[in-house]
């Protein structure tokens, strides 16, 4: 027709080249790749790797991405010690309500603080997993194979340590490793994953080097203490044993002189530090993050001390403070100590006047672990009582002390001053707890004697050094103690005694030296006496604290339940692969 | 930055007389690219404008800068054909290409088909003097959708000094750095494709003063592109884009106007639109339902993004009501009665179910414009019937309608059970939180969120030429205007209208977002 006729051979031609032109082009254009990011490509380089690493220790803290932090850092104290005697929520009873579930063992699957370590333990786990991805999928020239050695035995020493985690609170949890394809890493917990957490640590012990230039990196003694926890949590005590005699013949830890220095962050990674989680602050860019997350809230509620101050958290029992009361000989009172209260300050006004008691004998560990009106809180004042306590009816009248660093601290050790956020680390294991399970091996299999050596150093070790004091340099200086601390080695042989006499002594020596550190609710159980220890100290105990009142500890109490959102997401074809504890 | 670049060919040509053909075929380019540079300190020691300039800041020297493009790429062609003015049909395919689903599954083809038939036009309806415009369309069409991260396709890893850092030296002021996954990729990811028919109708009487517009339709939508929360076992970088599944709606289209002059003082016109869809996911990729969040559930057979939870039936009011209820924890005079859906003996998380539904049964808009002398009045109705909205922050332990310190509640919670207040709602107060009532999701959260809404009133008077002719203007008009006059709901938090971020976790709504201004103007108009 008509227009083809004046320009049909201009117009095809335009037409043709036009269409080349475009056709060509357009593949290229649309390959777009993340301008200021990593993609998968980057994992060639040792650097690389070495950084994929240092993100699985990141939430050793208790801080991982959508995570608040205060209760799924290494402490476990709103587990460990809420639910176990030691001690009470805090602030008012109203307060995280969450956490009161977990004092009353009525935390239900959609309890968000259990939630909070079920979600940080398994995102480190899939970091871990990474690291061992990326390494196997690389080609990374400049790493070694002593050095490739090591970054396999560190991700797998740290995913044995989140799973070890996982075991402990929930019992029947699923073990994820690099192999599992599935992107949403849905597997079954339906059996014991003890064997795995075993086989991780045991490649740790045996590729670890015996000490790291950088102390946030396990040795193969932390290897081994961790392994020896895994034995003793199933009651293998001879292989237990004979790791931690390893550890102990090895001279490479030592008791520190004080039993302070294990909670002074200026004795960051000192002898008696098998393994630490590590922490800073005044990072720029960083703010709190990277600080001591678990002990957030559980400063005492000072409103004359804004750097000090918190919301009052962590209130330790009565039950824990009778527990610290000695004989004469300096030894724990072990089956009488409820039968009178150390005396308190409850229901008296800071305004009142009270005198502590400093006659009857106490062991000093008490006012290095509890806050109470009096004596020395470190050296931010004398305790006043009840003006730090939030609401002294609700929880009494005690506040935390091993998460506390001095005043004169704050600028080094804390974030804007204020001593919540801090750069104390926190002892995962620390060699006390070595010799302490030590003696329960030689108790349950081998020889009592030695057991009450292993006591005896961790006692010895509280008598000699220094005490709470009273004065302008408080705590410290050479001024009158704040009470009649008498604290003494067991002198008589324990040789011939029957196997509970020992346990009861190893036990409560636990309790003294570790209150506040996160174990012994896990240690009860491991030891399977969780019923009639926790509901014997309830009876005790509700007559201070009315909400225990119709309190009772079953034994599907003993693990937590599966949070229920993530029993939702992991369906697959329809069935769920996560199957719910027992009780929930 | 962004650069298009168009280009079209056409054909025209009419035959026949009365036929005549349209053909198109072009290409569009397009790329984005969007970078941001930030630098600022902090403490300047003189609050002066001459004094801004960042090296006189003191303190807290801090930057940041980001960038992110994409890119598209399309070839397209149309061909239209009409006879006189009574049939028309065309037909469009096109290619287009995106860089957000990487190179396994840039392209997609789409099509699409319409065809209408103005029937008044026909030989046989000339003459008759009751319809003014008759017409009868029909489409069906394939189209596409690429609306997902720029990256989708591909994991990337970042350094985040909060979240992957450590301080692995022992040093209690430092870190080193390191490296963790931001954002898992999914390099299979590929265009979402929804293919849709259509029939109307539209009808003028009156010379088209009354008219009625009838649409339905049928959308069929697969390959939905959603970002699918993992469960905690996946990790905590951000889920990927998957295409999770097929769902379909379907639903109408109703509109009617009318206009009239009644005398050269007073005109008119109004418009209603009335509208409904019914919502139904088909087909889910790799689990049956997907837990979004803590209140929704998607499952097939289901319209998507369903709340799921427990059913409460009223409050325990006598001892023998408590024996006679399934096992429930904490059950007794005062509680909240919860429903043993499965019929087991025991009420646990396996009777929850399905307690409400976020799509409307309808939705609807009135619109009207008169004018009297020199007063005009424009109005604008708009509402929803039928859908229901889940009030989240009634519950949880800082809810407001629970026991909790240090958060604000609802006066509500003056209305719980008591001896004497047998037919309150909310149980017996009790800070314990008996059978964790607070967190459980529960009928009590799910409201009736329909509504009917004065979104827009406008009066205003044009002032009449003799007088403003005086001031050398041209036109001058006076309105007072109001937006959001008024509510008519019965849902209690303050505004019916959710917003919604996630198409898997809709209709969930909090106390606080931010609630919609009534706002009232007086303005006035002045042409020279």
């Amino acid at each position: 027709m008509k227009i083809f006729k004046k320009s049909g051979k201009m117009a095809a031609i335009t037409i043709a080249v036009a269409t080349l032109c475009l056709l060509n082009s357009c593949s290229d254009m649309l390959d777009k790749n993340p301008l200021g990011k990593l993609d998968e490509s980057v994992f060639t380089t040792k650097d690389a790797i070495n950084k994929l690493l240092i993100s699985c220790y990141s939430p050793l803290n208790g801080y991982i991405n959508g995570v608040w932090g205060i209760s799924s850092g290494p402490d476990n104290c709103f587990f460990g010690d809420l639910c176990s005697g030691n001690i009470h929520k805090g602030s008012t009873t109203g307060d995280l309500g969450e956490l009161l579930q977990l004092e009353q063992f009525s935390a239900t699957s959609e309890n968000d603080r259990v939630r909070e370590k079920w979600v940080l333990v398994y995102g480190a786990i899939e970091r871990c997993n990474d690291v061992l991805r990326t390494l196997d999928a690389n080609e990374i020239s400049d790493l070694s194979e002593a050095d490739r050695i090591q970054v396999i035995a560190e991700a797998r020493f740290l995913r044995a340590y989140y799973h070890f985690e996982a075991k402990k609170f929930w019992n029947m949890v699923p073990y994820i490793d690099e192999t599992v394809e599935d992107p949403q890493r849905r597997v079954s917990n339906d059996w014991n994953i003890w064997p795995d957490i075993e086989a991780d640590f045991a490649y740790a012990v045996e590729k670890l080097p015996a000490s790291q230039n950088e102390p946030g990196r396990p040795t193969q003694s932390a290897a081994q203490a961790f392994l020896a926890k895994a034995y003793l949590f199933q009651q293998k005590y001879a292989p237990a044993k004979e790791l931690l005699d390893e550890i102990i013949a090895s001279g490479k830890y030592e008791l520190t002189p004080n039993f302070y220095d294990n909670f002074n962050p200026e004795k960051n990674n000192n002898t008696e530090a098998v393994w630490q989680n590590q922490v800073a602050v005044n990072v720029a860019g960083a703010g709190y993050d990277r600080s001591q997350r678990g002990g957030d809230l559980s400063f005492p509620n000072a409103p004359d001390q804004p750097n000090l101050s918190g919301a009052g958290f962590n209130q330790p029992t009565f039950d824990l403070v009778n527990a610290y009361q000695t004989d004469p000989d300096g030894l724990p009172l072990i089956d009488s100590y409820f039968e009178s209260d150390f005396k308190n300050d409850m229901g008296i006004e800071s305004t009142e006047e009270f005198i502590p008691d400093q006659v009857t004998p106490v062991d000093p560990r008490l006012d290095w672990t509890v806050g109470r009106r009096g004596v020395p809180y470190h050296d931010w004042a004398v305790h006043p009582g009840k003006d730090w306590i939030r609401d002294q009816i609700s929880a009494g009248p005690y506040n935390q002390k091993k998460y506390v660093i001095q005043k004169s601290q704050l600028e080094k050790y804390s974030y804007d001053n204020t001593a919540k956020f801090n750069a104390l680390n926190f002892n995962i294991i620390r060699y006390a707890a070595v010799l302490l399970w030590a003696a329960e091996c030689e108790i349950e299999i081998r020889d009592p004697e030695k057991a009450r050596e292993y006591v005896n150093r961790v006692r010895a070790r509280a008598r000699d050094g220094i005490y709470v004091r009273l004065s302008e340099e408080a705590p410290f200086g050479n001024g009158e103690t704040a009470a009649n601390y008498k604290v003494d080695v067991y002198n008589e042989s324990w040789g011939g005694k029957d196997k509970e006499w020992l346990r009861k002594r190893v036990r409560f020596e636990h309790r003294l030296e570790f209150a506040d550190e996160g174990h012994y609710f896990f240690d009860l159980v491991r030891w399977d006496i969780a019923e009639e220890y926790i509901n014997a100290y309830i009876a005790r105990e509700k007559k201070y604290i009315r909400y225990l009142e119709g309190v009772v500890f079953t034994e599907n109490d003993r693990y937590f339940a599966i949070p229920l959102i993530e029993i939702d997401r992991s369906y697959k074809d329809g069935v769920p692969i996560l199957k719910q504890n027992p009780g929930y | 930055m962004e650069l298009v670049w168009n280009n079209t060919l056409t054909y025209s040509t009419k035959f026949m007389n009365h036929h005549s053909i349209q053909a198109l075929v072009g290409t569009e380019a397009l790329t984005h690219k969007r970078e941001t540079l930030e630098a600022s300190r902090s403490n300047f020691l003189v609050e002066e404008v001459d004094y801004r300039y960042l090296d006189a800041g003191e303190e807290n020297k801090d930057n940041a800068e980001n960038g992110y493009e994409y890119a598209l790429f399309s070839l397209f062609a149309r061909i239209n054909y009409q006879y006189q003015n009574k049939y028309y049909i065309s037909a469009i395919l096109r290619r287009d290409g995106s860089s957000r689903f990487g190179q396994n599954n840039r392209y997609g083809y789409f099509s699409g088909v319409n065809a209408a038939w103005r029937i008044s036009e026909e030989a046989f309806m000339s003459g008759q003097g009751v319809v003014s415009d008759l017409k009868l369309k029909t489409s069906y069409g394939i189209t596409g959708n690429q609306e997902i991260e720029n990256y989708a396709f591909t994991s990337m890893y970042y350094t985040d000094i909060s979240t992957s850092s450590y301080p692995i030296a022992g040093d209690p002021n430092s870190v080193t750095q390191g490296i963790s996954k931001e954002t898992i990729g999914n390099p299979d990811i590929k265009w979402e494709k929804t293919t849709q028919a259509n029939i109307g109708l539209d009808v003028g009487f009156l010379n088209n003063n009354l008219t009625f517009e009838l649409d339905l339709y049928h959308k069929y939508t697969s390959d939905i592109l959603q970002q699918v929360t993992y469960p905690a076992t996946g990790g905590v970088a951000s889920s990927p884009y998957e295409n999770i599944g097929e769902m379909r709606n379907n639903g109408f289209e109703f509109n009617a106007n009318y206009r009239k002059t009644t005398s050269k003082d007073f005109s008119f016109e109004t418009g209603v639109i009335l509208s409904g869809y019914r919502n139904k996911v088909k087909k889910l990729a790799s689990n049956q339902f997907i837990a979004s969040g803590d209140y929704n559930r998607t499952e097939v057979g289901r319209p998507i993004s369903s709340f799921y939870g427990y059913i409460i039936d009223g409050i325990f009011q006598t001892q023998e009501e408590v024996d006679n209820h399934a096992d429930q924890d904490d059950k007794a005079i005062g509680r909240w009665k919860y429903r043993d859906v499965n019929g087991d003996g025991v009420v646990n998380d396996e009777d929850r179910t399905y307690i409400g539904n976020l799509h409307p049964k309808f939705e609807y808009s009135i619109n009207g414009r008169f004018y009297y002398k020199n007063f005009d009045l424009a109005l604008y109705i708009q509402g929803t019937y039928g859908n229901d909205i889940c009030f989240a922050s009634k519950g949880g332990n800082n809810g407001t309608d629970f026991w909790g310190d240090y958060f604000n509640k609802s006066t509500r919670i003056l209305d719980t059970w008591t001896e004497n207040n047998r037919n309150a709602k909310l149980p017996e107060i009790n800070i314990l939180n008996p059978n964790d009532e607070a967190n459980k999701v529960s009928t009590y959260l799910i409201e009736d969120g329909s509504y009917l809404r004065l979104k827009f009133l406008e009066i205003g008077y044009t002032i009449p030429t003799r007088v403003i002719s005086k001031l050398n203007l041209k036109q001058c008009r006076v309105y007072l205007n109001a937006e959001n006059l008024f509510t008519l709901t019965g849902y209690n938090n303050m505004d019916p209208e959710v917003k919604n971020t996630n198409d898997l976790e809709m209709g969930v709504d909090y106390i606080d977002n931010i609630p919609l201004a009534r706002v009232f103007s007086a303005e006035f108009n002045i042409t020279f």
